[in-house]
């Protein structure tokens, strides 16, 4: 994937509306892309304010213990 | 064990999870999990499809912490999009799968409608949700539904265009210059 191509996706990628493969291919871009990387920052800035408009809520007590149990078992991330 | 203090930064707290350690993960855990399984919930609707998501994104965070880089751009945004995406693969799985598709289908002109005035979980709960909502109510009608269908519903770019059967690429063209004028409304005052 180039610049251009890229470029035209990012909102979509902040929006959530690609496919999986496209959004992994972007990924793969802007992993080693810093120019297209800033671009998409701005984008994924915009979206978070949207998330703003979703209520909060208190997930299951047990699910903080479920996902440590779950890291603890999982190797170093690296 | 070792606390992690309420005062520490987003970026401080994950290069510590970067290390490897877990109370920082935890940590990170008692920051983002209400707005992640409050997002999976509001669209999923099914609290234990939601707290099988939510787990699944900090177990996808804490893999992939590793390629978060701070000097790129906000931790928030970055966990929140890893969130948004794994919820809105599960919903697009779901609704292929059928489940969803009998009402989804049943009025295509209702749908923006219902995401904008009438979606599940949403509320006006500060401030910034207030600006986001008049921001949103400013943009023309074909830019805010496309909005409207993707972040709050869940469709995809194509999946879009065939719903409102128009090109691909109009989609995108409605995205991009709906995104750029959000951004601009948005931009916090004081700012260039």
């Amino acid at each position: 994937m180039n610049h251009s191509q890229t470029r035209d996706l990012l909102p979509g990628y902040a929006l959530g509306a690609l496919e999986v493969r496209e959004r992994e291919e972007l990924e793969e871009h802007l992993q080693g892309c810093s120019a297209c990387n800033q671009l998409a920052q701005e984008q994924m800035e915009v979206a978070v304010l949207l998330a703003s408009r979703i209520t909060e809520a208190a997930p299951p007590p047990g699910l903080k213990g479920r996902v440590e149990d779950s890291v603890a078992g999982e190797s170093m991330p690296f | 064990m070792a606390s992690v203090s309420q005062e520490i930064t987003d970026e401080q707290l994950m290069a510590r999870v970067q290390q490897g350690h877990q109370v920082a993960f935890s940590a990170l855990y008692d920051r983002y999990a209400n707005r992640v399984y409050g997002m999976a919930l509001q669209k999923l609707t099914n609290p234990a499809e939601a707290e099988d998501i939510t787990h699944d994104v900090f177990i996808s965070v804490w893999q992939r912490s590793s390629t978060f880089q701070p000097a790129r751009g906000a931790l928030g945004s970055w966990l929140l999009t890893v969130a948004h995406n794994r919820i809105v693969d599960a919903l697009r799985s779901r609704r292929r799968a059928g489940e969803a598709q009998e009402a989804l289908s049943r009025d295509p002109d209702a749908v923006s409608g219902v995401a904008f005035e009438d979606t599940a979980g949403i509320a006006e709960q500060n401030e910034e949700a207030q600006r986001v909502r008049l921001a949103l109510e400013t943009l023309p009608d074909d830019q805010r539904e496309v909005i409207n269908l993707s972040y709050y519903e869940g469709y995809s770019q194509s999946e879009i265009s065939q719903r409102l059967q128009v090109p691909l690429g109009t989609v995108k063209s409605r995205m991009r210059l709906a995104m750029s004028k959000l951004r601009s409304d948005l931009r916090p005052s004081g700012g260039n």
